[in-house]
């Protein structure tokens, strides 16, 4: 299978001195499918990136190229956009209309979809991030999270291939956290909808298939989340905090305690944890 | 030092209705305290701080600040600014001046400060916080999201309170920004004992941070005690949604499959520790 | 204070006027409008008021809103009585003061402009207590979508509109934050002397402009990608659709503002 999106030797600078790039020949692939986290100090260059991956920043030098379609070809970037959804940090900059429903038919609508059959896409995807009930509400009345969530509908209207969170969840509560992850892992699975996360919450980096490591607009690694976790290199220089359950199971391993180097998340830490109290 | 008496809150909502943020509130806070405030959103932590700051009224029940009842006492009310620093979650809504080094000078300058003094509070609060020499000049618009925050602190600290709030101060950072800016905070409630009272939704810096936690559920006063008790019961702060540190999730998952392990278990030191102790129980049995 | 600018003057209910075709009470609304410059009879006045206090009862909204609104407005009402009744024409004059003088047919004006005034803020009222603000405007935005013939960007200036609606309860908001936050710094609010007043409002505005522009460019970042381009066509989700309920409204009106007339043609006063 090849990959869906090609980043290819991408720079970007957003001052037009030419010295310092904020995107500094960076390469990635995506595939179809996965869930990839993109991690980094705040900047980094991880946004610049999300708005690279959907066209409405073309690299200077380089070239990114989206499902076959070289993003600078002007007159397809709709075409990206549409396979591409990106969901921002604050769902109040990006929800355009005052009533729930309307601000998910506003893809749509731009889409030139008939009105006749927006009702039942609208419908359909509130219905997949739970908020089908608060349909007729105003967007003004609602939590940090449910805002979220209908940031997310408003995007899925669009049927993308693909969803970039730039950040989505860095200002929810854990709860809405939680819940907007679960959303979004739910599509991952069910639907096979490719998943960027970029993010700093090392939680999250944990149930990713893929890491890509951004410090200063390069990237400084790839690899799984196991990959990373042990890379102490990388960590220290990204600026990273392993989440509390790798670091202690990297504690005890240290002391010979347990033969795992490391854990992802809290379920491996307890089964670790209940080899060794059984084993003992 | 700080006294919450029965404080009851209510705003006004949709077609004049009274909705009810918090109820029938009491706590002390002492002086050189460093309290963490948890609980959903929506359970009236920030209007509780507002409520400190004087930014808000209580509807019913008393706010007294080192003994004085703040709202009948003109004398108490006019110092209450003086006394009390907020920090508010978004630095943007209060960096406006030109320079960097003009905004952390706004505050001591309202309150009526000569030059010198000025100047010697911002030196120090430059100090603390550890804002770098060159920025000073800068615009503060300029400046990263972490920076910005080290500003808008800086430019409360500035004011010497003798009470910090700060709301959320680390949401959204990254870990290094966020690591730094709570030892910076620790840092001052350690060296001027500086009362600290603090929201966030991380247990993990409740614990590394705070000697109090103070949990709202609901508008309602859930539990107000040191850390240590607070987590001595996770699972009662699990039973009203609260995220609880993943190590307690750990301890509390082993304990539900029969192992027998201790549930106040919530950082990564005592973790390891309680895995040791286990061990080498087991082994002098054996 | 934000949430009774967000509400407007909408007054909730579920009348036939509140399920009305907004487009349709805008203009029935602009002919009334029209139609009461044209009326020059005590009883036509009286037989409107009569039907609009009616049409109160209907949508169950109290008469007292109407008379509030006009309570609000006394003053301009009062001093154009007064313009009126001392300049408001030639003729018979029945009271000299002065400079001042009174004329027969001023007294008449002006207690044709008090009627007249009264009825339009009343008549008024019923479309903006039965309309959400948030549907007026769409509705406005509609008005202009004939004018696309003429290159005229009514698709562009209708988003622009919801999006404005959307966004002032949020600055207001905001705008609270930001006094809160700047109070806590010690900002003098009640400062006397107009350099504290100059600094009170540039500590507000600068952040606001800020924060305003940093929304602006976020929000044209996220419209584009979810495909939004300017000068292009796109449909609608949800569009008024004239109801034959509609039609029946508007000839109902029709029928009342021509019976205006015709009360007003057979009677002396």
């Amino acid at each position: 299978m090849g990959e869906f999106i090609k980043v290819e030797g991408a720079y970007f600078s957003y001052n037009n001195s030419n010295k310092d790039f904020d995107i500094n020949n960076v390469s990635f692939n995506v595939l179809p499918g996965e869930m990839l986290c993109i991690v980094g100090a705040n900047g980094s260059g991880k946004s610049t990136i999300a708005k690279m991956l959907n066209g409405i920043i073309i690299p200077s030098k380089g070239s990114v190229i989206v499902d076959g379609i070289d993003s600078s070809s002007a007159d397809l970037a709709f075409k990206i956009r549409q396979n591409v959804g990106l969901v921002f940090q604050n769902p109040d900059n990006q929800i355009v209309a005052t009533v729930v429903q309307e601000d998910v038919a506003f893809a749509l609508e731009n889409l030139c979809v008939p009105s006749s059959e927006i009702g039942s896409i609208v419908n359909r995807v509130l219905n997949m991030v739970g908020m089908l009930s608060y349909k007729d509400r105003l967007v003004e009345g609602l939590s940090g999270g449910q805002k979220s969530k209908v940031a997310i509908a408003g995007v899925l209207a669009m049927n993308p291939k693909c969803i970039v969170l730039d950040e989505a969840t860095a200002m929810l509560d854990p709860k809405s956290s939680y819940e907007v992850l679960n959303i979004v892992k739910n599509l991952n699975r069910k639907s096979n909808t490719t998943i960027i996360n970029i993010t700093h919450r090392m939680q999250e980096v944990a149930m990713a298939d893929r890491v890509i490591v951004l410090n200063k607009g390069v990237v400084l690694a790839q690899g799984s989340p196991r990959d990373i976790f042990l890379n102490e290199r990388v960590l220290s220089e990204a600026g990273l905090c392993l989440p509390q359950v790798s670091q202690f199971v990297k504690l005890l391993h240290k002391d010979g305690i347990v033969n795992e180097e490391i854990a992802l998340d809290v379920d491996e830490c307890v089964q670790i944890l209940a080899n060794l109290l059984e084993g003992a | 030092m700080v006294e919450f008496k029965n404080v009851t809150y209510f705003y006004e909502g949709l077609s004049s209705s009274k909705v009810k943020a918090l109820s029938n509130i009491s706590f002390k806070v002492e002086q050189g305290d460093f309290v963490c405030v948890i609980g959903h959103t929506g359970s009236g932590k920030t209007t509780l701080l507002k409520i400190l700051n004087g930014l808000f009224k209580p509807s019913g029940g008393r706010l007294y600040i080192n003994g004085a009842d703040v709202w009948a006492d003109k004398n108490a009310f006019s110092k209450l600014r003086k006394y009390i620093g907020f920090v508010f979650q978004n630095p943007s809504y209060q960096l406006f001046e030109d320079t960097v080094l003009k905004d952390i000078a706004f505050g001591p300058k309202n309150l009526g400060l000569n030059n010198l003094e000025i100047e010697r509070r911002v030196k120090n609060a430059v100090d603390v916080v550890g804002i770098s020499e060159d920025l000073l000049t800068k615009s503060p618009f300029e400046l990263s999201g972490g920076q910005k925050k080290r500003v808008a602190i800086a430019g409360v600290m500035a004011m010497s309170p003798k009470i910090l709030l700060l709301d959320e101060p680390v949401a959204g950072l990254d870990p290094k920004s966020r690591v730094h800016i709570l030892k910076v905070i620790k840092k001052y409630n350690k060296d001027f004992g500086v009362t600290v009272i603090l929201i966030t939704h991380s247990m993990e810096d409740v614990y590394m941070y705070a000697n109090k936690v103070l949990v709202l559920n609901k508008g309602e006063l859930f539990s107000y005690d040191s850390v240590d008790s607070t987590f001595k019961c996770v699972d009662r702060l699990k039973g009203i949604g609260l995220d609880i540190p993943d190590i307690s999730k750990v301890f509390l998952k082993l304990k539900n499959k029969g192992f027998s392990v201790p549930i106040n278990v919530y950082s990564v030191d005592m973790a390891v520790e309680a895995i040791k102790s286990i061990l080498l129980k087991r082994r002098g049995n054996g | 204070m934000v949430k009774s600018i967000t509400l407007g003057r909408y007054f909730v209910g579920n009348s036939f006027l509140h399920r009305a075709n907004p487009k349709i009470k805008i203009l029935v609304t602009f002919i009334y409008v029209f139609v009461l410059f044209f009326i020059n009879k005590i009883c036509s006045y009286v037989f409107g008021f009569f039907v609009i206090a009616v049409l109160y009862k209907i949508c169950k909204i109290p008469l007292k809103m109407a008379f509030d609104n006009i309570k609000s407005m006394a003053f301009i009402l009062i001093f154009t009585g007064f313009i009126n009744l001392f300049f408001g024409g030639n003729g018979e004059i029945i009271f000299k003061l002065w400079v001042f003088k009174i004329t027969k047919v001023a007294v008449i004006t002006t207690v044709f402009v008090a009627f007249r005034m009264f009825l339009l803020i009343v008549g008024m009222g019923l479309l903006t207590y039965t309309t959400l603000p948030l549907d007026l405007a769409k509705a406005i935005g509609d008005a202009f979508t004939p004018l696309k013939k003429f290159h005229f960007p009514a698709g562009e200036i209708s988003t622009m509109i919801s999006i404005s609606i959307r966004f002032i309860p949020l600055l207001m908001l905001e705008t609270e934050k930001i006094i809160f936050a700047q109070k806590s710094r010690g900002v003098d609010v009640s400062g006397k002397s107009i350099r504290k007043k100059v600094k009170f409002i540039i500590s507000i505005l600068v952040p606001l402009l800020v924060s305003s522009f940093k929304r602006a460019d976020e929000l044209a970042v996220a419209m584009e990608s979810r495909c939004y381009r300017i000068g292009f066509s796109r449909t609608r989700y949800i569009v008024f659709k004239l109801g034959v309920k509609d039609l029946i409204l508007f000839v109902c009106a029709i029928i009342f503002f021509v019976s205006l007339f015709v009360i007003g043609a057979f009677s002396w006063f």
